[in-house]
Protein backbone atom coordinates (compact mmCIF):
# COMPACT_ATOMS: atom_id res chain seq x y z
CA UNK A 1 0.00 0.00 0.00
CA UNK A 2 1.65 3.43 -0.55
CA UNK A 3 0.43 6.66 -0.09
CA UNK A 4 1.34 10.35 0.21
CA UNK A 5 0.79 13.73 1.55
CA UNK A 6 1.98 16.96 -0.32
CA UNK A 7 3.14 19.64 2.12
CA UNK A 8 3.47 23.04 -0.03
CA UNK A 9 6.47 25.04 1.63
CA UNK A 10 7.56 28.74 0.07
CA UNK A 11 10.05 27.76 -2.60
CA UNK A 12 9.62 23.94 -2.88
CA UNK A 13 6.79 21.06 -2.41
CA UNK A 14 7.61 18.00 -0.09
CA UNK A 15 5.73 14.79 -1.59
CA UNK A 16 6.02 12.55 1.74
CA UNK A 17 5.74 8.88 0.51
CA UNK A 18 4.58 5.54 2.41
CA UNK A 19 4.55 2.38 2.14
CA UNK A 20 6.03 0.01 -0.41
CA UNK A 21 6.56 1.11 -4.26
CA UNK A 22 6.00 -1.71 -6.56
CA UNK A 23 3.63 -2.23 -9.14
CA UNK A 24 0.59 -1.36 -7.48
CA UNK A 25 1.80 2.26 -6.59
CA UNK A 26 1.78 2.83 -10.30
CA UNK A 27 -2.08 4.69 -10.57
CA UNK A 28 -1.39 6.39 -7.45
CA UNK A 29 2.36 8.47 -8.95
CA UNK A 30 1.29 8.68 -11.98
CA UNK A 31 -2.21 9.51 -12.03
CA UNK A 32 -2.04 11.98 -8.67
CA UNK A 33 1.42 12.96 -7.89
CA UNK A 34 2.59 13.85 -11.08
CA UNK A 35 0.23 16.05 -12.29
CA UNK A 36 0.01 18.33 -9.37
CA UNK A 37 4.24 18.41 -9.44
CA UNK A 38 3.89 20.00 -13.19
CA UNK A 39 3.10 23.11 -10.87
CA UNK A 40 6.60 23.46 -8.74
CA UNK A 41 9.62 23.76 -9.46
CA UNK A 42 11.25 22.67 -7.18
CA UNK A 43 10.22 19.05 -5.75
CA UNK A 44 11.18 16.73 -2.62
CA UNK A 45 10.27 13.29 -1.93
CA UNK A 46 10.55 12.17 1.39
CA UNK A 47 11.67 8.31 1.42
CA UNK A 48 11.74 8.15 5.43
CA UNK A 49 8.74 5.76 5.66
CA UNK A 50 9.53 4.02 2.64
CA UNK A 51 10.74 0.72 3.33
CA UNK A 52 10.58 -1.45 0.40
CA UNK A 53 10.77 -0.90 -3.79
CA UNK A 54 10.96 -3.79 -6.12
CA UNK A 55 11.96 -3.52 -9.57
CA UNK A 56 9.09 -2.03 -11.07
CA UNK A 57 9.00 0.58 -7.86
CA UNK A 58 12.45 1.56 -9.62
CA UNK A 59 10.84 2.29 -12.95
CA UNK A 60 8.25 4.00 -11.83
CA UNK A 61 10.83 6.42 -10.11
CA UNK A 62 12.96 6.84 -12.82
CA UNK A 63 10.11 7.81 -14.71
CA UNK A 64 8.52 10.15 -12.57
CA UNK A 65 12.11 12.23 -11.79
CA UNK A 66 13.55 11.69 -15.25
CA UNK A 67 10.25 13.26 -16.37
CA UNK A 68 10.23 16.09 -13.76
CA UNK A 69 13.95 16.70 -15.14
CA UNK A 70 13.55 16.74 -18.71
CA UNK A 71 10.18 19.36 -17.73
CA UNK A 72 13.55 21.42 -15.94
CA UNK A 73 12.97 20.56 -12.47
CA UNK A 74 14.90 20.53 -9.49
CA UNK A 75 14.30 17.00 -7.44
CA UNK A 76 15.53 15.77 -4.77
CA UNK A 77 15.23 12.34 -2.86
CA UNK A 78 15.93 12.80 1.09
CA UNK A 79 15.63 10.36 4.18
CA UNK A 80 16.14 6.76 2.31
CA UNK A 81 16.08 3.69 4.61
CA UNK A 82 19.11 1.67 4.24
CA UNK A 83 17.77 -0.85 2.90
CA UNK A 84 15.90 0.94 0.11
CA UNK A 85 19.93 2.70 -0.15
CA UNK A 86 21.50 -0.34 -1.04
CA UNK A 87 18.53 -1.35 -3.98
CA UNK A 88 19.34 2.20 -5.37
CA UNK A 89 23.21 1.33 -5.00
CA UNK A 90 23.00 -1.84 -6.60
CA UNK A 91 20.77 -0.27 -9.31
CA UNK A 92 23.30 2.87 -9.43
CA UNK A 93 20.21 4.96 -9.49
CA UNK A 94 22.66 8.09 -8.99
CA UNK A 95 24.26 6.96 -11.95
CA UNK A 96 21.15 7.57 -13.47
CA UNK A 97 18.94 10.40 -12.20
CA UNK A 98 22.07 12.07 -11.49
CA UNK A 99 24.11 12.68 -7.93
CA UNK A 100 22.51 15.70 -7.14
CA UNK A 101 19.13 14.01 -6.61
CA UNK A 102 20.48 12.48 -3.79
CA UNK A 103 22.49 15.39 -2.20
CA UNK B 1 -30.42 -25.62 -19.71
CA UNK B 2 -31.37 -28.97 -17.52
CA UNK B 3 -33.32 -28.74 -14.23
CA UNK B 4 -33.94 -31.57 -11.97
CA UNK B 5 -37.09 -31.90 -10.07
CA UNK B 6 -37.09 -34.20 -6.89
CA UNK B 7 -39.89 -34.94 -4.78
CA UNK B 8 -41.55 -38.44 -3.76
CA UNK B 9 -44.85 -37.13 -4.72
CA UNK B 10 -45.62 -37.74 -8.41
CA UNK B 11 -48.36 -35.24 -8.40
CA UNK B 12 -46.30 -32.49 -7.27
CA UNK B 13 -43.51 -33.55 -10.04
CA UNK B 14 -46.34 -33.25 -12.31
CA UNK B 15 -47.12 -29.86 -11.33
CA UNK B 16 -43.45 -28.67 -10.96
CA UNK B 17 -42.56 -29.92 -14.55
CA UNK B 18 -45.93 -28.48 -15.79
CA UNK B 19 -45.28 -24.88 -14.49
CA UNK B 20 -41.63 -24.88 -16.25
CA UNK B 21 -42.29 -26.42 -18.99
CA UNK B 22 -45.07 -23.69 -19.69
CA UNK B 23 -42.62 -21.30 -19.26
CA UNK B 24 -40.39 -22.55 -22.25
CA UNK B 25 -37.77 -25.00 -19.86
CA UNK B 26 -37.33 -27.97 -22.25
CA UNK B 27 -34.87 -30.03 -20.11
CA UNK B 28 -36.52 -31.15 -17.27
CA UNK B 29 -35.86 -34.07 -15.69
CA UNK B 30 -37.78 -35.86 -12.71
CA UNK B 31 -36.58 -38.36 -9.74
CA UNK B 32 -39.71 -39.48 -7.17
CA UNK B 33 -36.50 -40.06 -4.60
CA UNK B 34 -33.07 -39.13 -3.60
CA UNK B 35 -31.10 -42.29 -5.20
CA UNK B 36 -33.03 -41.70 -8.20
CA UNK B 37 -31.65 -38.07 -8.42
CA UNK B 38 -27.97 -39.66 -7.25
CA UNK B 39 -28.37 -42.12 -10.43
CA UNK B 40 -28.98 -39.39 -12.85
CA UNK B 41 -26.57 -37.37 -11.31
CA UNK B 42 -24.16 -40.26 -11.96
CA UNK B 43 -23.31 -40.15 -8.44
CA UNK B 44 -25.34 -43.71 -7.24
CA UNK B 45 -21.86 -46.17 -6.68
CA UNK B 46 -20.43 -43.38 -4.58
CA UNK B 47 -17.78 -42.58 -7.28
CA UNK B 48 -18.31 -39.37 -9.42
CA UNK B 49 -18.71 -39.10 -12.73
CA UNK B 50 -15.78 -37.49 -14.83
CA UNK B 51 -18.00 -35.43 -16.48
CA UNK B 52 -20.95 -34.13 -14.81
CA UNK B 53 -24.46 -34.81 -15.91
CA UNK B 54 -26.63 -32.37 -17.41
CA UNK B 55 -28.10 -30.73 -15.17
CA UNK B 56 -27.80 -27.15 -13.90
CA UNK B 57 -30.20 -26.59 -11.15
CA UNK B 58 -31.91 -29.58 -8.83
CA UNK B 59 -35.24 -28.76 -7.38
CA UNK B 60 -35.00 -31.39 -4.16
CA UNK B 61 -37.79 -32.05 -1.50
CA UNK B 62 -36.71 -32.14 1.71
CA UNK B 63 -38.96 -34.41 3.21
CA UNK B 64 -38.96 -38.09 1.46
CA UNK B 65 -39.00 -41.94 2.53
CA UNK B 66 -35.09 -43.57 2.31
CA UNK B 67 -32.78 -40.14 2.15
CA UNK B 68 -33.91 -36.91 2.52
CA UNK B 69 -33.25 -34.27 0.46
CA UNK B 70 -30.92 -32.46 2.70
CA UNK B 71 -28.82 -36.02 2.39
CA UNK B 72 -28.89 -36.04 -0.89
CA UNK B 73 -27.86 -32.61 -0.97
CA UNK B 74 -24.63 -33.27 1.11
CA UNK B 75 -23.82 -35.96 -1.09
CA UNK B 76 -24.25 -34.30 -4.11
CA UNK B 77 -22.09 -31.23 -2.93
CA UNK B 78 -19.24 -34.09 -1.71
CA UNK B 79 -18.17 -34.05 -5.50
CA UNK B 80 -15.78 -31.65 -6.88
CA UNK B 81 -17.79 -31.58 -10.28
CA UNK B 82 -21.16 -30.62 -8.75
CA UNK B 83 -19.29 -28.23 -6.39
CA UNK B 84 -20.81 -25.36 -8.29
CA UNK B 85 -24.38 -26.56 -8.97
CA UNK B 86 -27.12 -24.29 -7.43
CA UNK B 87 -29.78 -26.54 -5.20
CA UNK B 88 -33.14 -25.27 -4.70
CA UNK B 89 -34.99 -26.85 -1.96
CA UNK B 90 -38.76 -27.33 -2.09
CA UNK B 91 -40.10 -27.29 1.61
CA UNK B 92 -43.79 -27.25 3.40
CA UNK B 93 -42.06 -25.34 6.36
CA UNK B 94 -39.43 -23.29 7.40
CA UNK B 95 -37.88 -25.75 10.80
CA UNK B 96 -35.62 -27.36 8.48
CA UNK B 97 -34.15 -24.03 6.90
CA UNK B 98 -30.69 -24.38 8.98
CA UNK B 99 -29.74 -27.75 8.30
CA UNK B 100 -30.93 -27.40 4.28
CA UNK B 101 -28.63 -24.42 4.05
CA UNK B 102 -25.66 -25.78 6.19
CA UNK B 103 -25.71 -29.11 3.77
CA UNK B 104 -25.18 -26.26 0.64
CA UNK B 105 -28.55 -25.48 -0.93
CA UNK B 106 -28.21 -22.06 -1.86
CA UNK B 107 -32.24 -21.00 -1.97
CA UNK B 108 -35.76 -22.35 -0.96
CA UNK B 109 -39.18 -22.48 -2.70
CA UNK B 110 -42.11 -22.92 -0.50
CA UNK B 111 -44.29 -25.04 -1.21
CA UNK B 112 -47.60 -23.59 -2.30
CA UNK B 113 -45.76 -20.45 -3.73
CA UNK B 114 -47.66 -18.81 -6.43
CA UNK B 115 -46.07 -19.62 -9.88
CA UNK B 116 -43.83 -15.98 -10.67
CA UNK B 117 -42.33 -16.95 -7.23
CA UNK B 118 -40.76 -20.05 -8.38
CA UNK B 119 -39.98 -19.31 -11.88
CA UNK B 120 -37.91 -15.95 -10.56
CA UNK B 121 -35.93 -18.05 -8.01
CA UNK B 122 -35.64 -20.74 -10.89
CA UNK B 123 -34.55 -17.82 -13.75
CA UNK B 124 -32.01 -16.54 -10.87
CA UNK B 125 -30.45 -19.73 -10.19
CA UNK B 126 -29.85 -20.39 -13.62
CA UNK B 127 -28.63 -17.11 -14.46
CA UNK B 128 -25.67 -17.80 -12.05
CA UNK B 129 -24.83 -21.16 -12.45
CA UNK B 130 -24.02 -19.97 -16.36
CA UNK B 131 -22.62 -17.01 -15.75
CA UNK B 132 -20.55 -19.39 -13.03
CA UNK B 133 -19.88 -21.93 -16.25
CA UNK B 134 -18.49 -18.79 -18.62
CA UNK B 135 -15.93 -17.51 -15.74
CA UNK B 136 -14.75 -21.52 -14.78
CA UNK B 137 -14.21 -22.09 -19.29
CA UNK B 138 -12.44 -18.70 -19.17
CA UNK B 139 -10.20 -19.64 -16.10
CA UNK B 140 -9.81 -23.16 -17.19
CA UNK B 141 -8.96 -21.57 -20.55
CA UNK B 142 -6.52 -19.09 -18.73
CA UNK B 143 -4.53 -21.57 -16.53
CA UNK B 144 -4.16 -23.99 -20.64
CA UNK B 145 -2.43 -20.31 -21.84
CA UNK B 146 -0.67 -20.29 -18.57
CA UNK B 147 0.73 -23.77 -18.57
CA UNK B 148 1.70 -23.49 -22.17
CA UNK B 149 3.99 -19.91 -21.60
CA UNK B 150 5.73 -21.55 -19.15
CA UNK B 151 6.51 -24.30 -21.24
CA UNK B 152 7.34 -22.19 -24.36
CA UNK B 153 9.53 -19.93 -21.67
CA UNK B 154 11.04 -22.96 -20.16
CA UNK B 155 11.62 -24.20 -23.76
CA UNK B 156 14.06 -21.71 -25.02
CA UNK B 157 16.58 -22.10 -22.18
CA UNK B 158 20.25 -23.37 -23.06
CA UNK B 159 21.15 -26.93 -22.25
CA UNK B 160 23.98 -27.99 -20.21
CA UNK B 161 27.41 -27.55 -21.17
CA UNK B 162 29.28 -30.63 -20.10
CA UNK B 163 32.83 -31.23 -21.14
CA UNK B 164 36.83 -32.15 -19.75
CA UNK B 165 37.20 -28.42 -18.96
CA UNK B 166 33.82 -26.62 -18.29
CA UNK B 167 30.77 -27.47 -16.93
CA UNK B 168 27.61 -25.17 -17.07
CA UNK B 169 24.47 -25.49 -15.45
CA UNK B 170 21.12 -24.20 -14.88
CA UNK B 171 17.94 -24.00 -13.22
CA UNK B 172 14.83 -22.07 -14.03
CA UNK B 173 12.32 -22.11 -11.05
CA UNK B 174 9.22 -20.67 -12.36
CA UNK B 175 6.33 -18.92 -10.19
CA UNK B 176 2.69 -19.59 -10.22
CA UNK B 177 2.88 -17.17 -13.25
CA UNK B 178 5.28 -16.19 -15.87
CA UNK B 179 8.03 -14.25 -14.98
CA UNK B 180 11.02 -12.12 -16.42
CA UNK B 181 14.19 -14.23 -15.60
CA UNK B 182 16.09 -15.73 -18.60
CA UNK B 183 19.72 -17.39 -18.99
CA UNK B 184 21.23 -18.52 -22.07
CA UNK B 185 25.27 -19.42 -22.76
CA UNK B 186 27.00 -20.89 -25.42
CA UNK B 187 30.04 -22.00 -26.84
CA UNK B 188 31.65 -18.47 -29.04
CA UNK B 189 34.83 -19.64 -30.44
CA UNK B 190 37.28 -22.30 -29.37
CA UNK B 191 37.38 -22.53 -26.06
CA UNK B 192 35.36 -19.16 -25.51
CA UNK B 193 31.94 -19.82 -23.50
CA UNK B 194 29.26 -17.08 -23.15
CA UNK B 195 26.97 -16.75 -20.06
CA UNK B 196 24.22 -14.12 -19.49
CA UNK B 197 22.33 -13.70 -17.20
CA UNK B 198 18.89 -11.34 -17.14
CA UNK B 199 15.91 -10.48 -15.15
CA UNK B 200 13.17 -7.88 -16.53
CA UNK B 201 11.87 -5.75 -14.01
CA UNK B 202 8.15 -6.85 -13.05
CA UNK B 203 6.75 -9.97 -12.74
CA UNK B 204 3.94 -11.27 -14.82
CA UNK B 205 2.72 -12.03 -17.97
CA UNK B 206 4.53 -8.28 -19.39
CA UNK B 207 8.32 -9.37 -18.07
CA UNK B 208 7.84 -12.20 -19.75
CA UNK B 209 6.60 -10.75 -23.03
CA UNK B 210 9.72 -8.60 -22.76
CA UNK B 211 12.23 -11.75 -21.50
CA UNK B 212 11.06 -13.47 -24.89
CA UNK B 213 11.56 -10.72 -27.44
CA UNK B 214 14.90 -10.37 -26.18
CA UNK B 215 15.60 -14.00 -26.03
CA UNK B 216 14.67 -13.79 -29.93
CA UNK B 217 17.96 -10.89 -30.21
CA UNK B 218 20.60 -13.36 -28.36
CA UNK B 219 21.88 -15.63 -30.69
CA UNK B 220 22.95 -13.20 -33.51
CA UNK B 221 23.85 -10.47 -30.78
CA UNK B 222 26.01 -12.87 -28.35
CA UNK B 223 27.54 -15.11 -31.54
CA UNK B 224 28.28 -12.23 -33.34
CA UNK B 225 29.75 -9.94 -30.64
CA UNK B 226 30.68 -11.70 -28.16
CA UNK B 227 33.11 -9.37 -26.63
CA UNK B 228 31.34 -7.82 -22.91
CA UNK B 229 31.68 -3.55 -23.69
CA UNK B 230 29.84 -4.54 -27.09
CA UNK B 231 27.00 -6.96 -26.05
CA UNK B 232 26.14 -4.58 -23.21
CA UNK B 233 26.08 -1.43 -25.35
CA UNK B 234 24.29 -3.34 -28.13
CA UNK B 235 21.56 -4.89 -25.48
CA UNK B 236 21.30 -1.56 -24.15
CA UNK B 237 20.34 0.28 -27.11
CA UNK B 238 18.24 -3.12 -28.69
CA UNK B 239 15.96 -2.65 -25.68
CA UNK B 240 15.55 1.23 -25.69
CA UNK B 241 14.77 1.18 -29.20
CA UNK B 242 12.52 -2.18 -28.90
CA UNK B 243 10.38 -0.41 -26.43
CA UNK B 244 10.77 3.77 -27.27
CA UNK B 245 6.93 3.89 -27.73
CA UNK B 246 6.35 2.19 -24.22
CA UNK B 247 5.28 4.77 -21.94
CA UNK B 248 6.53 2.47 -19.07
CA UNK B 249 10.22 2.56 -18.33
CA UNK B 250 11.33 -1.43 -19.57
CA UNK B 251 14.46 -2.47 -18.29
CA UNK B 252 16.30 -5.56 -17.18
CA UNK B 253 19.20 -6.43 -14.94
CA UNK B 254 21.98 -8.60 -16.54
CA UNK B 255 25.48 -10.46 -15.86
CA UNK B 256 27.71 -11.17 -19.08
CA UNK B 257 30.27 -13.75 -18.39
CA UNK B 258 32.73 -14.01 -21.45
CA UNK B 259 35.28 -17.20 -20.24
CA UNK B 260 38.16 -17.30 -21.83
CA UNK B 261 39.95 -21.14 -21.64
CA UNK B 262 42.94 -20.21 -23.28
CA UNK B 263 43.93 -16.73 -21.82
CA UNK B 264 42.58 -18.49 -18.64
CA UNK B 265 40.45 -14.84 -17.94
CA UNK B 266 37.07 -13.92 -17.10
CA UNK B 267 35.64 -11.05 -18.73
CA UNK B 268 32.16 -9.55 -17.37
CA UNK B 269 29.68 -6.71 -16.83
CA UNK B 270 27.24 -6.66 -14.44
CA UNK B 271 24.41 -4.13 -15.26
CA UNK B 272 22.76 -3.45 -11.60
CA UNK B 273 22.33 -7.49 -10.76
CA UNK B 274 23.17 -8.86 -7.65
CA UNK B 275 27.08 -9.81 -7.34
CA UNK B 276 27.98 -13.27 -8.88
CA UNK B 277 29.74 -15.19 -6.29
CA UNK B 278 32.99 -16.99 -6.94
CA UNK B 279 34.39 -19.70 -5.52
CA UNK B 280 38.42 -20.24 -5.25
CA UNK B 281 39.88 -23.84 -5.26
CA UNK B 282 40.78 -23.29 -1.71
CA UNK B 283 36.93 -22.95 -1.24
CA UNK B 284 37.42 -19.24 -0.68
CA UNK B 285 34.14 -17.58 -1.71
CA UNK B 286 33.97 -13.87 -2.90
CA UNK B 287 31.56 -11.64 -5.09
CA UNK B 288 32.74 -10.07 -8.55
CA UNK B 289 32.55 -6.72 -7.77
CA UNK B 290 31.98 -4.11 -10.42
CA UNK B 291 28.33 -2.73 -11.73
CA UNK B 292 27.27 -0.41 -14.25
CA UNK B 293 23.31 0.82 -14.60
CA UNK B 294 20.47 -1.70 -15.74
CA UNK B 295 19.79 -2.24 -19.53
CA UNK B 296 16.93 -0.24 -21.02
CA UNK B 297 17.60 2.81 -18.95
CA UNK B 298 19.74 5.18 -20.36
CA UNK B 299 21.42 5.57 -23.95
CA UNK B 300 24.98 5.73 -23.02
CA UNK B 301 25.98 3.10 -20.88
CA UNK B 302 29.38 2.37 -19.94
CA UNK B 303 29.95 -1.58 -20.01
CA UNK B 304 32.60 -1.50 -16.92
CA UNK B 305 33.92 -4.36 -17.86
CA UNK B 306 36.02 -6.50 -15.24
CA UNK B 307 39.02 -8.86 -15.63
CA UNK B 308 39.32 -11.65 -13.40
CA UNK B 309 42.00 -14.52 -13.82
CA UNK B 310 40.04 -17.83 -13.66
CA UNK B 311 43.63 -20.36 -13.27
CA UNK B 312 42.83 -20.38 -9.18
CA UNK B 313 38.77 -20.59 -9.40
CA UNK B 314 36.39 -23.30 -8.71
CA UNK B 315 32.98 -22.43 -9.93
CA UNK B 316 30.95 -19.15 -10.85
CA UNK B 317 27.28 -18.92 -9.22
CA UNK B 318 25.07 -16.97 -10.85
CA UNK B 319 21.20 -16.33 -9.86
CA UNK B 320 18.05 -13.73 -9.87
CA UNK B 321 17.11 -11.85 -6.97
CA UNK B 322 14.82 -14.29 -6.00
CA UNK B 323 16.62 -16.01 -4.58
CA UNK B 324 18.54 -13.73 -2.13
CA UNK B 325 14.96 -11.70 -1.54
CA UNK B 326 14.71 -13.08 2.57
CA UNK B 327 12.10 -11.58 4.64
CA UNK B 328 13.93 -9.80 7.64
CA UNK B 329 17.59 -9.54 5.52
CA UNK B 330 19.00 -6.91 3.65
CA UNK B 331 20.47 -7.93 0.67
CA UNK B 332 23.97 -7.80 1.84
CA UNK B 333 23.38 -10.24 4.64
CA UNK B 334 21.15 -12.63 2.28
CA UNK B 335 24.06 -12.66 -0.36
CA UNK B 336 26.39 -13.12 2.84
CA UNK B 337 23.78 -16.22 3.92
CA UNK B 338 24.15 -17.35 0.33
CA UNK B 339 27.60 -17.47 0.78
CA UNK B 340 28.14 -19.54 3.70
CA UNK B 341 24.95 -21.70 2.61
CA UNK B 342 26.74 -23.01 -1.05
CA UNK B 343 29.98 -23.45 0.76
CA UNK B 344 29.68 -26.60 1.93
CA UNK B 345 28.39 -28.02 -1.50
CA UNK B 346 30.77 -26.55 -3.56
CA UNK B 347 32.50 -30.07 -4.28
CA UNK B 348 29.64 -31.62 -5.72
CA UNK B 349 29.08 -32.15 -8.67
CA UNK B 350 27.98 -28.83 -11.32
CA UNK B 351 24.50 -30.54 -11.16
CA UNK B 352 24.13 -31.53 -8.36
CA UNK B 353 25.66 -28.18 -7.07
CA UNK B 354 23.09 -26.32 -8.88
CA UNK B 355 19.84 -28.68 -7.70
CA UNK B 356 21.24 -27.54 -4.13
CA UNK B 357 21.07 -23.92 -4.80
CA UNK B 358 17.70 -24.44 -5.66
CA UNK B 359 16.37 -25.43 -2.72
CA UNK B 360 16.48 -22.28 -0.94
CA UNK B 361 14.08 -21.23 -3.65
CA UNK B 362 11.33 -20.55 -1.40
CA UNK B 363 9.15 -17.94 -2.69
CA UNK B 364 6.38 -18.82 -5.29
CA UNK B 365 5.90 -14.97 -6.17
CA UNK B 366 8.76 -14.97 -8.18
CA UNK B 367 11.09 -16.96 -10.75
CA UNK B 368 14.81 -17.76 -9.90
CA UNK B 369 17.22 -18.45 -12.61
CA UNK B 370 20.53 -20.05 -11.12
CA UNK B 371 23.73 -20.71 -13.33
CA UNK B 372 26.79 -22.24 -11.94
CA UNK B 373 29.86 -22.68 -13.96
CA UNK B 374 32.23 -25.66 -12.90
CA UNK B 375 35.63 -24.85 -14.30
CA UNK B 376 37.70 -27.47 -12.67
CA UNK B 377 39.68 -29.38 -14.71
Amino acid sequence: MFTYQLIEKEHEIVVLCEGDIDIDAGDVIEEDIQPVLSLHNRIVFDFEKVYFVDSSGIGLIIRLVSDLQEAGKAVRIEKIRPEVTEVFELLQIDEILGKQVFE
Amino acid sequence: MGILIVDDSKLNLLYLKGILERAGYSKIRTADCALGALQILGLKDGNPPRKPADVDLILLDIVMPGMDGIAACRTIKEHKVYADLPIIFLTGNRTMFKEAFNAGGMDFIEKGSPEFELLARVKSALKLKKEMDIRKNREMKMEKELQLAKHLQSSVLSLPIVNDSIRIHGKYIQSDEVSGDMFYWAEVGRNKYAVLLLDVSGHGLSAALISMSIRSLLDGLVGRLIDPHSVCEELNMKVLNLFKNSKHTVYLTAIYLLIDLETRLLHYFNAGHPPALIFSKEGEIRQLKGTTIPIGIKKDIRGNVQTEPIDRLSKILLYTDGLIEQPGLSMKESIFSLGSYTQEFQHLSNEKFVEQVAKLAIRETDDICIISVDLKR
